[in-house]
């Protein structure tokens, strides 16, 4: 796994070039471009909050829907959109793959970094939102880095997993908008975590997903940091899953070429 | 001591399905009762792609691998590249290496030239202050200063491998893998590309070379292997392999029709007061065929129609290897062979009693020109095929004829 890290670090040149292309790829061919980015979670939030604050009233703990929903889109889109475009990454640069030989890990990975973009142009439009609702800025907004630094793995090791499954079987790019879409309702993006019954609540939490948006509520929205019961599960579920997805992808890698 | 070797290849295998390995989850799952010994033996649809194939290249040494299409020369380059593994055997390769297997893998289109320039270098593992350090150097190898802004998708295949090749080569590889990519690049990229493969290999990196370009290996290679059908047919100094290439009537076909594949023709001049009107190549029982042994007599026939009366012509005949290089050139008047005038039809012979030329795959130039042999009225650039197989026996460029002669002291007479 070393020599292996080792080298992927030699190749942070390439990474960086990738990400770059995968950006300039994604809407270089659309009419509004970049604005896509944005317009994803701000569309989502507007929906979301005419159906569930004006038709259903779901509870949102006294928080205005329309902040309440889009700080759970954020990291949900980066999350959803890392892995729709990762998940063939490999399968859509077959030229690449079976021609050169590069860290392969790297194709993923800069879907991710796409989408890292992404996350943080959001996060522009976000920081307005916060403005306009004059939500009062906590100390424990410090969290953030570290909120995002397992977000980040959580989606490296989703993605470097779906994309090798998808080398071997196709299937998985039918799979994976029905699971993104099944992740999303099993994920608090709409409803708030209280909504879940508490006994149910450790089981719930081993969706890192589910911990990662109730902190981001937690930390910026009430001020509170997150509880050890929201925070190990998630942080050593990520963990393990990206060290798991690694050493997976990095196990069959030699045979994608062959494959694809 | 024991040698140093940057490449060493032991017993290598590769196999492939046969019928691809991207397996649906259905059919995959139909599977798991024969993994658990259930249902009979599950059948091994796999192929040699490579069987057996075992050679060392050390620093500073060039390697040849020639043979027919489908024999697994590039098989061989994308396993020394790391891109997949063997299937069983070993193999272990010293340094950095970089590979041009592809024209343009790893380019983009919608890049420009520059940012196609460090993203490939990027890819050949390149370091942003190692490329930006070159990329002057890199610049003036590929001599597309003027077209560095320039979006890839508007070059064409030349400029491609020009981009490509500059870029590997500025790499300074310990390893260097060329998978017969320089066949695209004009003449005189291609002759400055084998220069600097050249000065990379006397500054002591380790060149493996695929190409159906013949010549071309014979003068780069120190040795060469002959794959065929995945095994390793011969295996020794490039010379003595090409010749086994060449000279063996197992490969005749393969070799035709690699050959047959070439284009013909760089395009005809449009007549002006005489026109070409039919070649033929002929053997010495006066049958046409385009396929002749080494030694054999050839005459070339040369119909035409002279519009008008033209005096003192030259008729030209030039001899192209397949790859571009001229073998020989034949006109009348260097011959001493003068003509007085041209009206009407017309037929002129050449006639080579003992063919020199080597077997490989030849195109032949023919035209009519003036008295001087400079301007031209009529001219098929390399647009006739001449085939030559394997007769007498030689290896080089070309059959020299010559006698051999023997004397020994007497003193040893018995």
């Amino acid at each position: 796994m070393i020599p292996n890290l080792i080298r992927l670090s030699n190749y942070r040149y390439f990474l960086f070039m990738w990400v770059v292309r995968e950006i300039n790829l994604r809407y270089k061919q659309a009419f509004l471009g970049a604005t896509w980015a944005i317009l994803q979670p701000l569309v989502l939030t507007f929906i979301f909050t005419v159906i569930f604050s004006r038709f259903l009233k779901v509870p949102t703990d006294g928080i205005p829907y329309p902040l309440f929903s889009y700080t759970a889109l954020l990291p949900w889109t980066f999350i959803a959109s890392s892995i729709t475009f990762g998940t063939s990454s490999l399968v859509n640069n077959m030229n690449l793959v079976t021609k050169v030989n590069v860290p392969r890990e790297v194709l993923p990975i800069a879907s991710v970094g796409g989408s890292l973009v992404d996350f943080a142009a959001s996060s522009l439009v976000y920081i307005g939102l916060l403005l306009f609702y004059r939500v009062p800025i906590y100390a424990t907004i410090l969290w953030i880095p570290y909120l995002i630094l397992v977000q980040i793995c959580l989606a490296i090791g989703v993605t470097l997993l779906l994309s090798t499954l998808n080398v071997f079987y196709r299937d998985i790019r039918f799979a994976v908008p029905l699971a993104i879409q099944i992740w999303m309702y099993a994920s608090p993006v709409i409803y708030p975590l209280s909504a879940v019954p508490e006994e149910l609540q450790p089981l719930y939490l081993l969706n890192p997903a589910a911990g990662l948006i109730e902190s981001y509520r937690s930390v910026i929205l009430r001020g509170e940091p997150p509880t050890p019961a929201i925070l190990v599960p998630m942080t050593v579920i990520s963990v393990l899953l990206l060290v798991f997805s690694y050493l997976f992808f990095k196990r069959l890698e030699w045979r994608f070429a062959d494959v694809i | 001591m024991s040698e140093v070797y940057c490449v060493r290849v032991e017993k290598v295998d590769k196999r492939y399905h046969r019928r691809g390995a991207v397996r649906s989850l259905r059919s995959s799952l139909s599977r798991v009762p024969q993994q658990f010994g259930l249902g009979g033996p599950l059948e091994d649809d796999r192929f040699f792609a490579l069987k057996d194939v075992s050679f060392s290249v050390k620093p500073g040494q060039a390697f040849g691998i020639i043979g027919p299409n489908g024999a697994g020369k590039t098989t061989m380059l994308r396993l020394l590249s790391g891109i997949t593994r063997p299937t069983s055997g070993k193999m272990e390769i010293d340094g950095r290496v970089a590979a041009i297997i592809e024209l343009g893998a790893g380019f983009h289109p919608e890049l420009s030239g520059r940012e196609n320039i460090y993203l490939y270098a990027s890819i050949l593992g390149m370091k942003h202050q190692e490329v930006k350090a070159k990329f002057d150097e890199i610049l003036a190898f590929s001599e597309l200063e003027e077209f560095l802004d320039m979006s890839l998708k508007h070059f064409s295949s030349g400029m491609y491998i020009r981009l490509a090749f500059s870029v590997a080569a500025c790499l300074n590889p310990d390893v260097l893998l060329i998978d017969e990519v320089l066949a695209v690049g004009d003449a005189s990229f291609q002759t400055k590309s084998l220069r600097r493969i050249r000065d990379l290999k006397d500054a002591g990196t380790a060149i493996i070379f695929v190409s159906h370009n013949l010549h071309q290996v014979r003068v780069l290679c120190d040795q060469a292997m002959l794959l065929s059908k995945g095994e390793q047919q011969a295996i020794g100094e490039s010379e003595s392999v090409v010749a086994e290439y060449l000279n063996n009537p197992r490969y005749q076909a393969e070799l035709k029709e690699t050959y047959q594949s070439t284009k013909v023709g760089d395009g005809k001049l449009e007549p002006k007061e005489a026109e070409i009107t039919r070649v033929s190549l002929l053997d010495s029982q006066g049958n046409e065929r385009s396929e002749f042994k080494t030694g054999e007599s050839l005459v070339v026939r040369i119909e035409f129609n002279a519009h008008q009366r033209i005096d003192c012509p030259t008729f030209t005949i030039a001899f192209y290897s397949f790859d571009g290089t001229l073998y020989a050139a034949h006109q009348t008047n260097w011959d001493g062979f003068d003509i007085d005038f041209i009206h009407g039809k017309g037929m002129i012979e050449a006639a080579f009693d003992q063919l020199s030329l080597l077997p490989g795959g030849f195109l032949l130039s023919i035209s009519i020109s003036d008295s001087q042999g400079f301007s031209k009225y009529d001219w098929h650039q390399k647009s006739y095929r001449l085939f030559v197989m394997a007769g007498q026996r030689a290896s080089g460029m070309i059959f020299i004829p010559h006698r051999w002669q023997i004397s020994r002291d007497s003193q040893f007479d018995n």
